[in-house]
Order: C-alpha cells, then sequence, then structure tokens
C-alpha cells in the first residue's frame, strides 16, 4: 500500500517535472521545436556537402542524408542526455524545497523529454525522406529499440556520474567537454567501421557508441549488418556505467538537498 | 505527529563541522502551534527542512504522520525563472491539488495582480512570501511550517494571514521560525528553543524568551 502510494507520488513528481522541462525548452519562444530540429539537419546538410563535395556516394544505401540521419540521431541522443543530465540538479535545485521531490525524478524527467524530441525529430525528417521518394524500408525495429536503449542507459550514466563529480571540482566541466568532442569523430556518425583502416579500427573498437551507432543502423538498414559491433560488449559496458552511475546518484543526492 | 530518534545532523564549514542537531531524539506535540527560537547559527531552518522532509538527517530517523507543508520561506521552493502560476502549477500537481480552484484562490489572496505572470526572479520578497503563504493556504495541509515570513507585507495582508490561520485552526497547525518575538508570542502555544546541545521545549512562551534574550546579549 505504502510502496503503490510513493509510486503515486512519485508519478506526479515525475510527470509535473516533465511538462515544466518541456514548457521551459519549447514554450517559451516561438522557434522552440524548430531548434531541436535544426541541429540534426545542420549536421545533415554539412556532411551532404563534404561528401559531394568530395563525390563519394553514401556507405550504405542510396540516400546520404538517410545515412547520417542514422548516426546523428543516435549521436544526439547520446551527447544531449549526457548534457542535459549533467546540469540538471543545478538547473532545478530551488524545485528539491519540495520533499516529495527526489534528484532522480529530475534526472528521469530530463531523460523522458530528451527521448521524446530524438522520437519525434527522426519521424519528421523520415517523413520527410519519405515525401521527396525516398523508401525506406526498416530492417529490424527491435534492433534499433535496443541500441537506442542503451545507448540512454549509458548516457543517463554518464551524466549522472558527471554530476556527482562537478560540485567536488568545478574544472572537472572542462576537462569532460575536451575530451568528450573528439568521441563525435570517433563514434561512427558520418562513416561505418568498415572504412577504417586496421589501424584506426583497433583504436576505435573500444568506443562504445560506435556500436551503438551500428547497430542502430544494423537494424535500420535491411542492406547493412555491422561486423564491429558485439552485443555483449555494448550492454556490459552500458549496464556498468549506468549502475555506477546511479550508485554515484545515491551518494551525492544527499548533499543535493542542501542549501 | 512528528518524532526525530537519534537524528544528527552536520553541516560543513571550512575547517570543520557545524553540528546542528547531534543525537537528538525528541517529539513535538500534537496539535500545537509551536514558535522555533534560537541564535544566529544555530540551525532553526535546517530544523525546519527537516521537518518537512526537504533535507535529510545524517543519522537517526525522522517519523512524520499527516501532511506537511514544504518549508515556507524566502529561499522558498519556488524556482526563479518560471513564472507565479507556472510555480503554482508545479506545485498543485505534485500535491494533487485542483489547478483551477488554486488558481483562483491564490490571485484573490495573494493581491500580486499581473505580477504573477512574471518570473519569481522579479519578485521582492515580500512577494514571494504572499504567493508561498497564498498558496499553502490553497493547498491544505495539517501542519504549516513557517520559516520568517510571517509579518512580512503591510497590515492589511497581515490581517488577512492571521484570518486565514484563525479558520485553520480548527484542522491545522503551525511551526515557525521567527526573529520577530511579536509574531512569535501571537501565533505559538509552546516554544522550542535551540540550544545548541539539543531541543528545549517550553510550555510558558514568555518564559522562553527570556531565556533566548539571555542567549543573544
Amino acid at each position: 500500500m505504502e510502496f503503490f502510494q510513493a509510486l503515486n507520488v512519485q508519478g506526479r513528481v515525475i510527470s509535473a517535472l516533465t511538462l515544466r522541462e518541456t514548457r521551459s525548452r519549447y514554450g517559451n519562444s516561438r522557434l522552440g521545436f524548430f531548434w531541436a530540429l535544426f541541429e540534426p539537419f545542420a549536421h545533415v546538410v554539412v556532411f551532404i556537402g563534404i561528401f559531394s563535395a568530395l563525390g563519394r556516394a553514401s556507405p550504405i544505401g542510396e540516400s546520404m542524408g538517410l545515412f547520417i540521419l542514422t548516426g546523428i540521431v543516435p549521436w544526439l541522443l547520446y551527447s544531449n542526455i549526457v548534457g542535459k543530465v549533467m546540469a540538471g540538479l543545478a538547473a532545478n535545485k530551488a524545485l528539491l524545497g519540495y520533499p516529495q521531490v527526489m534528484p532522480i525524478d529530475i534526472t528521469i524527467s530530463r531523460v523522458i523529454l530528451e527521448v521524446a524530441t530524438l522520437i519525434l525529430v527522426m519521424l519528421f525528417f523520415l517523413g520527410l525522406a519519405v515525401y521527396s521518394g525516398v523508401t525506406i524500408r526498416i530492417d529490424s525495429f527491435l534492433q534499433m529499440m535496443s541500441a537506442a536503449g542503451l545507448i540512454i542507459l549509458l548516457a543517463t550514466g554518464i551524466g549522472l556520474i558527471n554530476a556527482a563529480i562537478i560540485p567536488h571540482y568545478p574544472s572537472y566541466q572542462n576537462i569532460y567537454s575536451a575530451f568528450s568532442r573528439p568521441l563525435y569523430f570517433i563514434s561512427g556518425v558520418f562513416f561505418t567501421a568498415d572504412f577504417l583502416s586496421p589501424e584506426a579500427y583497433a583504436m576505435v573498437q573500444y568506443n562504445p557508441l560506435i556500436h551503438l551507432v551500428e547497430w542502430f543502423r544494423s537494424g535500420f538498414y535491411t542492406s547493412f549488418n555491422s561486423n564491429l559491433y558485439e552485443p555483449n560488449y555494448a550492454i556490459s559496458v552500458c549496464l556498468g556505467v549506468f549502475i555506477v552511475g546511479l550508485i554515484a546518484e545515491r551518494k551525492s543526492s544527499k548533499r543535493a538537498r542542501q542549501i | 505527529m512528528i518524532e526525530f530518534r537519534n537524528v544528527r545532523k552536520t553541516y560543513d564549514i571550512k575547517g570543520g563541522k557545524n553540528i546542528i542537531l547531534d543525537d537528538v531524539s525528541f517529539k513535538f506535540p500534537e496539535n500545537k502551534n509551536i514558535g522555533v527560537l534560537g541564535v544566529n547559527g544555530a540551525g532553526k531552518s535546517t530544523l525546519l527542512r527537516l521537518i518537512a522532509g526537504s533535507e535529510y538527517p545524517d543519522k537517526g530517523k525522522i517519523l512524520r504522520k499527516g501532511k506537511y507543508s514544504w518549508p515556507l520561506g524566502f529561499s522558498g521552493s519556488f524556482h526563479g525563472n518560471l513564472s507565479g502560476i507556472e510555480n503554482l502549477r508545479f506545485a498543485c500537481r505534485i500535491y494533487g491539488a485542483d489547478i483551477k480552484y488554486v488558481t483562483e484562490f491564490v490571485k484573490d489572496f495573494s493581491e500580486l495582480g499581473k505580477y504573477i505572470e512574471e518570473p519569481i526572479k522579479t519578485y521582492s520578497s515580500g512577494m514571494k512570501s504572499r504567493l508561498a503563504f497564498a498558496l499553502s493556504m490553497a493547498i491544505d495541509f495539517d501542519v504549516y511550517l513557517v520559516d520568517e515570513i510571517m509579518g512580512v507585507g503591510d497590515q492589511g495582508f497581515q490581517k488577512k494571514c492571521h484570518s486565514a490561520f484563525a479558520a485553520k485552526r480548527e484542522t491545522s497547525s503551525v511551526i515557525m521560525v521567527s526573529h520577530s518575538m511579536k509574531t512569535i508570542r501571537d501565533y505559538s502555544d509552546v516554544a522550542i528553543l535551540l540550544t545548541g546541545n539539543g531541543l528545549e521545549i517550553h510550555e510558558d512562551v514568555d518564559h522562553a524568551i527570556e531565556l533566548y534574550n539571555g542567549l543573544t546579549s
């Protein structure tokens, strides 16, 4: 009984927080959701430009745009969630004055909004592709979802770990962003692992994100099956990071409530 | 009902710890209006936040039954970037209160006018306390936890608060922190003195105020 009551309260808190996040992100300016569409659009346009200047065709399928889209969506899922989870507590500290609002609720609501946003973004661009005459046949929806789910776990875990470290070492934030920037270039957003030289391949294969991007694409394309991704490696890294993140959250949440 | 069992609460300060409560076991008197007295830094606000559940003890347990308000104070639970209305809606959602009713009540009670649509960070402290008061009166609580904001605002608003509390007296009580001895006298049936070693309860509020004056001078 008490458990269900607590669950009910937490449900109310999370939905209230999600609403509040949505409103503050998209409600206050007319351009709101346009910006969510603009970022992936810009990536796609830039890479179409680069690839056509080099005279290269899409690594998979006919459509270059679709290829970049299936890389940029997982990437944004990762990097946006890390950023949002990391900054979540600082942005909502005042609301912790309400006893029923838990720090983890803030994280959950931010992840929900980010996932919902990217689903809409993905659907919008797929719709656009179909409208402009590209045929889309999704190979395995389940595989795409598995990869996306693991990205969510990984990103949430890293976000929580960062959020726990930053109050102790504020300069860590700069260190983190310096190290995470190159990640974009080694995560297979605009290439597949098959194109890499053996040396490069040996290096990037430990990056869990490239596994997940390739997994996501393997689910999307019937004509593509990645040789790189190993479900066992990706799953254990993501789960491990997520669990460490939850422990870090537990340890730091008591302190988070203090004014 | 609120009971502290072996509660310890400390704050990290430069070069050590500020101990606010050390292994305190204490049962708060029920259905009584309680004024909390203590010198600056003794931990009055922390005590309220512990009672509310906004902050957790380092050690020990806090048992509570009934519906406690969030600590109504200047620092409050309001989000600076959100408007008064948005903050109000948020509170309604997490307490499961009726948004329409609460909005009407708060608009009428708080006298904030069109400011209710403005972000909280533009509010004066008086306006914040008016909003906090109005909102907490609209959501029914068994115990109101009031941190310093009683006795703010003009005479008219003070009267309004007084009569709103008087109307709730049958069903609710208040635990309050204030630097104004007049406010403490006006509202409290009993006083709790934070001595630095623990909590002392005094049935005689005037006597507690005398002891408190002894501590401060």
